[in-house]
């Protein structure tokens, strides 16, 4: 049995939940455009296999 | 004779450019040579280490035009008077095919959309960077819910992200369908403490609005769960990373197929080439109407991750039982 902490209160075993602590209008007030601008993409590749095979040929 | 000084000349010429190559990489090895011999070197060298080779401007305007010298040919067969039947060769007819030049085709594998009021960017900062991903509004009892990649709103595994802010509509830098913060966030627990890529889904339960919920203002998604594997698939999102801006919404449609290199992920890739960015973006699995496919279908996953630097192929979560669970929980709180 999971027993909730400060960050998933309300989780049960298989779900996390997490409550945000940051009111709307500081999440709005945070985003300027500047910021909106330069955010990063935040994303998963994973190495690619023939890649990896194309480049130990070459060497 | 000129002809042979001249072929002197260019071989003078050859050897002298490549000396002079030779001594340029060689760098202090060169300092022995003379002042002298430094710029007959440098004098001769010059034809040779010119780009256009013997073609120079001049020589190319100096050229004799080649009809001048069929002409001079016509003349002296004139004067020879014509030749005998003999002479004339015949045979078969022949021709040989030509070739056309090489070309690097590139099939782009996405489709540019006009905006859909419920699909958007997604803004939020981990670990004090921030990031953006796609998200989606999907239909929830507390018509308040957005549903994006799991690794757009927790670490996997690791701390939940902050400031996340949710752009349906999302164009050009603006937001027609205002900005909608997160009061909640969800993920399986093995997103959140394994990192586990089977479960890289999340939800966000979104802040009223000026009053009004999300799904009122820009409306939501259907959602289906433990669909059969296979099925055609629709996916958006709004790629930010080169060759993309990240400014306006991007589509790929195809049918799905399993993750070969890593099936014990247990998802399924179509074949896209959105960059980062598109995270989190909706995957609809196609309808048998056009009312029912495309952004006006059911989501059944979202887009997860791909394979090297010029992946072709986006993969998304199976939306299994454990999703729902998820789904479930956060469309009530």
């Amino acid at each position: 049995m999971h027993r909730g902490n400060k960050d998933d209160a309300g989780s049960s075993g298989e779900v996390v939940s997490h409550s945000v602590s940051e009111a709307p209008e500081e999440v709005l007030a945070y985003w300027t455009p500047e910021r909106m601008a330069e955010a990063v993409p935040r994303d998963i590749r994973l190495p690619d296999p023939k890649e990896g095979e194309s480049q130990a040929e070459g060497k | 004779m000129t002809s042979k000084k001249t072929l002197a000349g260019s071989l003078l010429s050859l050897s002298t450019g490549l000396l002079l190559a030779v001594s340029a990489i060689g760098g202090a090895t060169a300092s022995s040579a003379t002042s002298q011999d430094s710029t007959q070197l440098q004098v001769a060298s010059t034809p040779v280490s010119s780009p256009q080779g013997y073609w120079t401007p001049e020589r190319m305007r100096a050229a004799v035009p080649g009809d001048v010298l069929a002409a001079k040919a016509v003349a002296r067969q004139d004067n020879k008077g014509p030749s005998s039947d003999a002479a004339v060769e015949s045979g078969a007819l022949t021709r040989f095919a030509g070739t056309a030049a090489q070309t690097t085709v590139t099939t782009a594998l996405h489709t540019n959309e006009a905006p859909v009021k419920h699909i958007g960017k997604v803004f939020f900062t981990l670990a004090g960077n921030n990031y953006v991903c796609s998200g989606n509004s999907v239909a929830a009892r507390n018509k308040s819910l957005v549903a994006t990649a799991g690794h757009c709103v927790n670490e996997g595994p690791g701390a939940f992200a902050t400031n996340w802010v949710f752009i349906p509509g999302y164009v050009n830098g603006t937001a027609p369908y205002g900005q909608w913060p997160a009061r909640s966030l969800h993920a399986a627990r093995n997103w959140t403490s394994g990192g586990d890529i089977r479960y890289d889904t999340g939800f966000a339960v979104v802040a009223r609005v000026g009053g009004k919920y999300l799904a009122d203002v820009v409306g939501a998604s259907g959602v289906e769960f433990n669909q059969p594997r296979g099925l055609t698939y629709k996916s958006f999102g709004y790629p930010a990373a080169a060759p993309f801006t990240g400014q306006t919404l991007v589509s790929c449609t195809g049918a799905a197929r399993d993750d070969t290199i890593n099936p014990q992920f247990n998802s399924q890739g179509i074949s896209c080439d959105m960059t980062g960015g598109s995270s989190g973006g909706p995957w609809f699995a196609q309808g048998d109407t056009d009312a029912a496919s495309g952004a006006g279908g059911f989501q059944n996953s979202v887009n997860s991750y791909g394979y090297g630097t010029n992946s072709t192929t986006m993969f998304g979560p199976f939306w299994g039982s454990t999703t729902m669970k998820v789904y479930d929980s956060a469309q009530r709180k």
